[in-house]
């Protein structure tokens, strides 16, 4: 049986509005933020749904937690539908979403584990073994009876995740698990789900970091405007571009009419002008296409056309976000 | 189930107790709030008032103690009111309300769960606020079993009322509109600070229709006039009827907000 499946998941929300409610004349207008997405996980897979912000991946995670209803479609957790059975799915899941706010700040990371214990109905003689436990494998035992407010947001992230393995559920779900940790607790992290993973569970991650999707996933959704664009392992997703395919360009200076130029230049489908770390620093600029290496002198041309200066070329090898370029025309970061 | 209850009442417990101001705040206020009224009713009472003064006027002489039970039971259900209605939507916009909606727990005990802990947190306030008055005002409590009676008697309405409005508070900010109203309507049609007996007479009809008034007339005959539970059955049996009624309210607002949400996502329409 599939740990997570999706069928054909759809989500309408109202659009926003700044009316009170009793301003407001007729149906409210509808915006479709998940549409036919539909997948399958195994049990024991870390599967990962990779898109830029808005894409609607939060969207379809939280129907996945039977926090929002699917306007249709359906999801089941081992075998169970999130909206007819909800409990049964929560016994099941363990779930990261709204990251280091959802801890009770004015409580201990031991009283928030055992707090959150009674209500995953760990036994009451397993609790203090089961929360003392969880506290020394995600290094937090030290401080466990220091209040939240004062732990660092790699720590509260921490707990957060050993809250949700409190039931030692076999599913577990994180939504932008490393949003917003320095990069030393960002890889902590990833290694912390990577073990996780080990241990066998299903995990079902959203990131909007290709390294991270690549580095975890047994599989990746490729998320876009509601869609699944494409699903596959990350070697076949980035094997879908050709050898030769991928271009990278530092390029000093340049004016507006860069991209153009660029894609003026035969055989290139798709340009990514990525923003210079600092005004006067080269950036990087992606060129995809067939068999570019002959291109090479139209497209030191085509820059120099455009009033940049080429710094470095090298064909390289695709990664995922290149990937998303070549899906969609459009830069994965933006 | 009622291990789930008994969890969330000692975390609002143990959190509560972790805000000191707040304990400052909630045992200073309730003795300063009637002094107001106390020195009001001296003025006007003047320097030649006897207890038959006061008798006359309010039904009990002892107008401190007339004014401390409205003043404390008015201030019980408006610090419900907002506590509740904004414990509740401070969860949800920090997101423990949607860590709670993860576990298998019952919705409905966490709330239970949350309104054992207010209330517990408002009797031990009164206990404090009596013991008190007791020394500022000279406050004595008549019939002590009796008042209790009357006093648990209001729960089941201000915690139905308070589930109502913290199912509300959730997603629509126009509420917060809706507790003023509430509490301004209380305090002038619950008789706080003087006999329901003064206003109009078509608007006493609407007074003795409120939970509050009959609270507030049961107590002071229990607590100040020194009645028996006997005496006050009518209105205890009124106060029971109101708190049934708020407390289905409150559920069937709570079930229809937890789908609301569920439909609209959690921040709603803020
Ligand atoms: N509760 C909501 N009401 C209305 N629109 C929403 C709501 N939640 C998300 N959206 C919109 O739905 C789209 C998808 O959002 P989301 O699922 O959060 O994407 P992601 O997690 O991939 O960034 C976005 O355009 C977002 O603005
Ligand atoms: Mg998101």
């Amino acid at each position: 049986m599939h740990a997570i499946v999706a069928e054909h998941l759809r989500k309408e929300y109202p659009k926003r509005s700044a009316q009170p409610l009793w301003r407001r004349r007729g149906p409210a207008e509808r915006f479709t933020a998940v549409e036919d997405v539909s997948f399958e996980v195994r049990a024991g897979e870390v599967f990962g749904l990779l898109g830029p912000n808005g894409a609607g991946k939060t969207t379809t995670i939280r129907m996945i937690a039977t926090l929002l209803e699917p306007s249709a479609g359906r999801a089941l957790v081992a075998g169970f539908d999130t909206v007819r059975q909800p409990a049964e799915v929560r016994r099941r899941l363990g779930a990261v979403l709204a990251g280091e706010r959802s801890l009770y700040w004015k409580l201990t990371g031991r009283e928030n584990l055992q707090y959150f214990a009674v209500l995953y109905d760990v036994p009451a003689s397993r609790v203090r073994a089961r929360v003392e436990e969880l506290l020394q494998r995600f290094d937090l035992a030290a401080r466990a009876d220091e209040l939240v407010e004062r732990y660092s947001t790699g720590m509260k992230q921490r707990l957060s995740i050993a809250r949700a393995l409190l039931a030692d559920p076999p599913v577990l779900l994180l939504d932008e698990p490393t949003l917003g940790l320095d990069p030393q607790s960002a890889r902590n992290l990833r290694e912390i789900i990577r073990e996780i993973a080990a241990e066998g569970r299903t995990v079902l991650l959203t990131t909007h970091y290709m390294e991270e999707a690549d580095q975890l996933s047994d599989r990746i959704a490729i998320m876009d405007k509601g869609r699944i664009v494409a699903l596959d392992t990350p070697e076949r997703l980035k094997a879908r571009l050709d050898q030769e395919a991928v271009v990278r360009l530092w390029l000093t200076g340049g004016d507006g009419r860069l991209r153009e130029s660029l894609l003026a230049v035969p055989g290139v489908t798709a340009v990514q002008v990525d923003d210079a770390p600092a005004p006067d620093d080269p950036r990087r600029v992606t060129v995809q296409g067939a068999e570019l290496r002959g291109a090479l002198p139209s497209l030191v041309a085509a820059a120099a056309a455009a009033g940049a200066r080429t710094d470095r070329v090298e064909i390289d090898e695709p990664t995922l976000e290149d990937v998303f370029l070549h899906l969609t025309g459009r830069a994965l970061r933006d | 189930m009622l291990r789930a209850v008994a969890a969330v009442a000692r975390r609002e417990l143990v959190i509560f107790g972790r805000y000191p101001s707040w304990f400052i705040g909630t045992v200073i206020w309730p003795v300063l709030f009637p002094a107001a009224y106390v020195f009001s009713i001296r003025a006007l009472a003047g320097p030649a008032a006897t207890p038959q003064t006061y008798a006359d006027a309010l039904g009990v002489s002892d107008y401190a103690g007339f004014l401390i039970v409205g003043t404390t039971l008015w201030m019980w259900v408006n610090i419900t009111l907002w506590s509740m209605g904004g414990a509740l939507r401070q969860e949800q916009l920090g997101g423990t309300l949607e860590a709670n909606w993860l576990t298998p727990a019952p919705r409905l005990a966490v709330l239970a769960g949350d309104a054992v802990a207010n209330g517990a947190i408002a009797l031990l306030q009164m206990g404090v606020s009596v013991a008190l008055f007791v020394i500022v005002y000279g406050f004595h409590v008549r019939s002590p079993l009796a008042s209790l009676a009357v006093l648990l008697a209001n729960f089941p309405w201000v915690y139905g009322l308070g589930l109502l409005f913290a199912s509300l508070v959730v997603w629509a900010k126009e509420v917060n509109g809706m507790v003023q109203l509430v509490r301004g309507v209380f305090l002038v049609l619950c008789g706080m600070t003087y006999p329901v007996a003064v206003l109009p007479h078509w608007l006493q009809g609407v007074s003795w229709v409120l939970p509050l008034t009959h609270g507030i007339e049961a107590l002071r005959r229990t607590a100040v006039a020194g009645a028996s539970w006997g005496a006050v059955g009518g209105d205890l049996a009124w106060l029971l009827g109101w708190g049934a009624a708020l407390l289905l309210a409150g559920v069937a607002a709570f079930r229809w907000t937890d789908r609301r949400m569920r439909r609209l996502g959690s921040v709603g329409t803020y």
